[in-house]
């Protein structure tokens, strides 16, 4: 698991990355954070050497998704639509967005609020990404985990909501205080750096980056 | 944990009945504030393998069960590990006995495997979508009928299979059952989970939502009839996006349970059918399986037991079996809906003015048809009405059936018996009419046009204490004969609900009458006393308004003869609530009751007696009939033999109303039109059997003509209004 001994923030070009890093919420689902600049999208075989695989009929690598600032441009490399039209150069992607891959596999742009840079990708019907997740979070400078609906990843049960944002090379988690939050058993102070494979809990939020 | 109680209002969880407590004082402890279910707290987190060959990726919910993880095997298979937490060795029986089961829309289990600390862990299919109270909680009026029924025929499928494996799940509900893309699953099948509420139980702990609960099962019955119940519960959910009974208390819900019909106002058919036969509070009278249910809504299952539509009875763009009523329109073009099957639909009607008044124009209803008593019962509210059309009904098919000259000699009779009465039905009908009037706007005004057939007034609580080991399915759980005539794919049209005698049911409900207090029973009693008073009061004084309108000046001698019939009914009734109360949990015994009632009656004799007096009632003036009379002249001397019963004046002594009211009381078995489990709400033919003894005892001992029969009709009218009800829905349903 040679992932695992990553520094924690790799801002670096995607290369030789065959699973990316995921936060497993307990009660929630399993989200890929992608905080690169550049996310490839391809398809699901070993060896493969994209950020983001999905199982199914699309090329190895299907296209680029590109952070410029606040927004993400998606680089086509096969045959790739957006909203149904198809695209032979990068597009800025917006709020709702269809992305058609080849012709079977549709994901879902959202981003859930214009404060934020990041935006969630999720597949629509029977496809699935390798390894299993939720959804792709195509990370900006922060991100918000709660359960209202325009959280980037929707907690339905918390109270709380967690705030992950950048801190130079390193992700940082801010939580409410009131969430009672150990570190692999010891409490800790908010904000706290968000590494691999600490477990966070608190009274209704457990999880893992992986 | 509040925005979880937002979503999930219905369930309940009912942990740790370590404390001896009774149900009723549980239901307080599972208010909704109470946190319930999925607790974000799992013992195990990512990357931990406290299963060998298993790695965790992360907690997906958790409840008195146990935990469920989604982990990855060594090789990369993803799975569900389900933690037994409790009960091991029973919970562990129960999933073997499932382990090998193979169906498409059930969550297959893998295997069972223990880890180094001796705990055992199931594994599963792991599925990677809502489950169906998710679902629902997306859609909170319901789903259309297309996708209701692409969820409700797999639900069906899989439910079949396991009967016909002969497990019963006991536990279907909308947060055990998954859609995994497009597919559904059923989970949690093979586990006990059942409320316990006693420490005696053999369960220390319990979980469970009571919505889904079937009644019987508070007898400790877990045959196959609980799952078409909750399947009926569920289906219901789907359309409407609620549970049919819902309630503050556990116990609330249960009452409903055991007592409520479900509202399928809303709810087209052939839904509605399907809901109200599932949800038979009797389980005989509920579909036999799955099968049954599914050909009910056209679809059934192939030969590989997966549900396809096999005919149009649900099309819902074009619905065919069923139109929709707009409520809006003019009373007289609503057209019945007809349902599937061979159904009796053709009876017309005007919709209910409550219906009218609470039309919403852009709204859909749906007739709920079934039966012509089901129409009768949607479209009269209002008992009275409701009685009055079933009477006019049966009086129909009565006159068709007659041979042709039968028809006429009828036909002459009745314009014969019009012409020669007319002088008194023209007034009749017309007190009649001003009395309902009255009694309308008070019950209308009472929220009786809003709320179901009342059924309160029975207390009974249902002992959730016997525990049932899983893998032991019940005698009724066993495939049976049947299964194998069914031939899934063809399509077959509903079966006519099977009659269940209702004296089996009676017995039934009578035993659980039996665990009524005495401040329930006191009660009853007294909410039927304020009734049958109002309900007298207002006969009677609408009766004497129109006597006094008519007869200006010389009105005293029939109002105080009014006076005495009102409070002489009344009298007659509330001895009848108060005998019938202390009876109805015991089997009849007809000729100790109609002694009893005998002597109630000697002591009515008396009162009336005593009342006459105090009215001065002048019985000569004001009876239509004279042959009471007895003739002391010597010359025609004739029935002698009552001659004590009347004086010179011919005025009934104290001998003679004890004899017409202990006659009346003798003759009449009062407490069938009282009790709580009688056949009908409201009974025509009850007032006129109890005027035609009336009749009888008039014509032994000649009281007063027509002061006798107002008594007795009275009396019955005001004691069927008064007495509580438990409807038994498949016997009127049945025409």
């Amino acid at each position: 698991m040679s992932h695992l001994a990553r520094p924690v923030s790799s801002s670096a070009p995607p290369i030789a990355m065959a699973q990316p890093k995921i936060l497993w919420i307990d009660g929630v689902g399993s989200y890929a954070i992608c905080d690169q600049t550049e996310v490839s999208i391809g398809q699901a075989f070993p060896g493969n050497q994209v950020d983001l695989a999905i199982r199914g009929d699309l090329s190895r690598r299907a296209a680029v998704i590109r952070r410029h600032g606040e927004d993400h441009l998606i680089q086509p490399l096969q045959l790739v639509q957006v909203n149904g039209a198809e695209i032979d150069r990068a597009v800025v992607l917006s709020d709702g967005n269809v992305i058609s891959l080849g012709s079977r596999i549709e994901l879902r742009y959202v981003k859930p609020t214009q404060l934020s840079g990041s935006a969630r990708l999720e597949l629509i019907g029977h496809t699935r990404w390798q390894p299993l997740l939720s959804a792709a979070l195509l990370m900006g400078e922060s991100c918000v985990l709660g359960p209202e609906l325009n959280s980037h990843v929707v907690c339905p049960d918390w109270t709380t909501k967690v705030v992950l944002f950048r801190n130079g090379k390193e992700w940082m988690c801010r939580i409410s205080e009131l969430a009672n939050v150990q570190i692999d058993g010891k409490p800790v102070r908010a904000p706290f750096p968000l590494i691999q494979g600490q477990r966070i809990r608190g009274d209704e939020i457990s999880m893992t980056l992986e | 944990m509040f925005t979880m109680l937002r979503r999930r209002p219905q369930e309940f969880l009912a942990i740790d009945a370590a404390k001896d407590m009774s149900l009723g004082n549980q239901s307080k402890e599972l208010s909704r504030s109470e946190p319930i279910g999925v607790s974000m707290k799992f013992q195990y987190g990512s990357g931990d393998t406290p299963l060998d060959g298993y790695k965790i990726k992360r907690g997906v919910g958790s409840g008195g069960f146990g935990e469920v993880y989604f982990a990855e095997s060594d090789s990369g298979k993803e799975v569900a590990l389900k933690r037994i937490q409790k009960n091991l060795e029973v919970e562990v029986r129960g999933v073997r006995h499932c382990l090998n089961l193979r169906h498409p829309n059930l969550v297959a289990i893998y295997d069972i495997k223990f880890d180094k600390i001796e705990q055992g862990w199931i594994v599963m299919e792991f599925i990677d979508g809502d489950s169906l109270r998710d679902l629902m909680d997306k859609a909170p009026n319901g789903m259309s009928a297309n996708d209701t029924m692409q969820w409700f025929a797999q639900l069906a499928a899989g439910v079949a299979y396991l009967h016909d494996q002969g497990i019963v799940h006991r536990d279907l509900k909308p947060a055990n059952v998954f859609t995994d893309g497009g597919l559904i699953k059923i989970g949690d099948y093979g586990l006990s989970k059942y409320i316990s509420a006693s420490r005696r139980g053999g369960q220390t702990e319990s979980v469970g939502t009571f919505h889904y609960m079937a009644p019987e099962i508070g007898k400790g019955e877990y045959g196959k009839e609980i799952d078409i119940y909750s399947m009926g519960i569920i289906l219901y959910e789907l359309l409407t996006g609620n549970v049919p009974f819902d309630g503050e208390s556990s116990q609330e819900i249960i009452l409903k349970h055991l007592t409520a019909d479900p509202d399928l106002s809303q709810v087209p058919q052939p839904f509605a059918y399907v809901i109200q036969r599932s949800l038979a509070k009797n389980p005989a009278s509920r579909f036999r399986d799955c099968r049954e249910m599914l050909t009910a809504l056209g679809w059934g299952l192939d030969a590989s037991g997966l549900a396809v539509k096999v005919s149009n009875a649900i099309d819902v763009n074009v619905p065919p079996v069923m139109q929709p009523v707009r409520v809006a329109g003019a009373a007289n073009e609503i057209p019945i809906a007809r349902p599937i099957g061979s159904f009796d639909a053709t009876v017309a009607g005007s919709p209910k003015p409550g219906n009218q008044a609470a039309g919403n124009a852009d709204r859909w209803k749906y007739r709920n048809g079934g039966s012509q008593a089901a129409i009768a019962d949607n479209l009269y509210r209002e008992p009275v009405a409701r009685a009055i059309h079933q009477a006019v009904g049966e009086t129909q098919a009565f006159f068709r059936n007659l041979p042709p000259g039968g028809r006429a000699v009828a036909i002459v009779l009745a314009i014969i018996f019009l012409v020669m009465n007319s002088a008194w039905i023209a007034p009749g009908m017309l007190v009649l009419l001003g009395t309902y009037v009255c009694y309308y706007f008070i019950w209308y005004l009472m929220g009786g046009s809003n709320k179901p057939i009342p059924t309160q007034g029975f207390g009974a609580q249902p002992q959730y204490a016997r525990y049932v080991p899983p893998n032991r399915p019940s005698p009724a759980a066993q495939p049976t004969a049947h299964y194998k005539n069914v031939q899934p794919a063809a399509p077959r049209p509903a079966t006519i609900p099977r009659k269940v005698a209702l004296r089996n049911w009676q017995s039934e409900k009578r035993a659980n009458l039996k665990q009524q207090g005495f401040w329930t029973r006191t009660h009853a009693t007294t909410r039927g006393w304020a009734l049958s008073g109002l309900v007298t009061a207002v006969i009677t004084v609408c009766a004497g308004m129109l006597t006094i309108a008519k007869d200006e000046g010389n009105a005293m001698p029939m109002v105080s003869g009014i006076a005495w019939a009102g409070i002489m009914s009344l009298g007659m009734t509330w001895t009848t609530l108060f005998l019938t109360r202390r009876w109805e949990s015991k089997p009849e015994d007809s000729i100790v009751f109609r002694f009893v009632q005998l002597t109630a009656g000697v002591l009515l004799g008396i009162a009336s007696y005593s009342l006459s007096e105090f009215l001065m009632v002048p019985w000569s003036d004001i009876a239509s009939t004279q042959n009471y009379v007895v003739i002391n002249d010597g010359n025609t001397v004739w029935n002698k033999s009552w001659k004590g019963f009347y004086d010179q004046e011919s005025m009934p002594l104290l001998a003679g109303h004890i004899a017409f009211f202990g006659g009346l009381m003798w003759m009449v078995r009062w407490w069938r039109q009282s009790d709580v489990l009688r056949k009908n709400r409201f009974s025509v033919w009850a007032i006129a059997w109890s005027v035609a003894m009336a009749a009888l005892v008039q014509g032994l001992f000649y009281f007063p003509a027509p002061w006798c029969f107002i008594v007795a009709g009275v009396t019955s009218f005001s004691l069927q209004m008064a007495s509580p009800w438990i409807d038994y829905k498949e016997n009127t349903q049945i025409a």
